[in-house]
């Protein structure tokens, strides 16, 4: 089914085109989400939210940018209300302690180990998530979506409705930070 | 601290080669068992949802009638009020002498 036709049935709710939508990028879009939240479980509830969206709003798709850009759009939304959720709720939780309140504590993603990374690199790519978790969000997008997505600087920049040269500064500016980051954590480890 | 940039440059370097990361099995048929229970939560609370209409449209008919009556009952006051007036300047001829003033 070609993508023209392809949205043409979903616009019509057909469920063997929505089947296919989420068969063709349900691990492109759980991939994005959880190396955006770093968390299994919470990735896989955005992920299905995300093509709740796509079903919901696709009659609003004009076709201006390929379906793929579309839903990486809509999954790196998702992904960034959920990481201000739950920055809220951290800061609810921590004024909720101040005050005695025994609230639980919200998960807090520092040792988030991303699957598809190989053994020997597991340990770094800890580290690294850790760091790339800190970055500022338009920042922590590119980053993620060029190095662990594997997008290109045009399909990101498709996907962040912005131009390919704020995506080359966004990159340039998230290796400085990354550096800075990894530096600073390096050197009290190493002391 | 050459030791530090090392450290740096393989951390950097440890998303290379990363393999896609999947989602459990069956996603699509968890997906769409959500879908499902969310639109009969949808249907189930706009049923839920009419009595909780009805109970505040009942009591605003029944503030307005209560507040209609009121209204009808303290015009009708200030019009018996309005015709003791009247009757007060009859009986004491004020009209009259307020007319003779005049002409």
């Amino acid at each position: 089914m070609k993508e023209h036709s392809l949205i043409t049935n979903l616009k019509s709710r057909s469920e063997a085109a929505f089947k296919q939508l989420v068969e063709t990028y349900q691990v492109r879009v759980y991939n994005t989400v959880l190396s955006l939240v770093q968390h299994n479980e919470e990735a896989e509830d955005i992920a299905q939210e995300v093509f709740i969206e796509v079903y919901r709003s696709i009659d609003k798709f004009r076709e201006d940018s390929s379906l793929g850009t579309w839903v990486y759009r809509i999954a790196t939304t998702k992904s960034l209300e959920a990481i201000r959720k739950k920055k809220a709720q951290k800061r609810f939780a921590f004024i909720s302690s101040l005050f005695g309140k025994n609230d639980e504590m919200i998960h807090q993603p520092t040792d988030f180990e991303h699957p598809g990374v190989v053994a020997e690199n597991k340990e770094l790519a800890q580290n690294l998530f850790v760091a790339i978790g800190k970055l500022p969000n338009n920042q922590r997008i590119a980053y993620t979506l060029v190095n662990v997505e594997g997008l290109s600087y045009v399909e990101t920049a498709e996907a962040m409705d912005i131009t390919k040269s704020s995506v080359e500064s966004l990159i340039f500016r998230a290796k400085g930070n990354l550096k800075k980051l990894l530096t600073t954590y390096y050197k009290e480890l190493n002391k | 601290m050459k030791n530090i940039d090392k450290q740096i440059e393989e951390t950097l370097n440890s998303l290379d080669g990363v393999n896609r990361a999947e989602p459990r099995p069956f996603f699509y048929t968890r997906l769409k068992v959500r879908m499902e229970n969310e639109a009969s939560a949808s249907t189930h609370s706009v049923r839920k949802l009419k009595p909780a209409l009805l109970i505040p449209m009942l009591a605003c008919s029944l503030l307005l009638s209560v507040a209609s009556v009121y209204t009808v009952l303290s015009y009708d006051t200030q019009d018996s009020s309005l015709s003791s007036k009247d009757a007060f300047i009859q009986e004491y001829g004020l009209n009259e002498s307020v007319d003779s003033t005049i002409y």
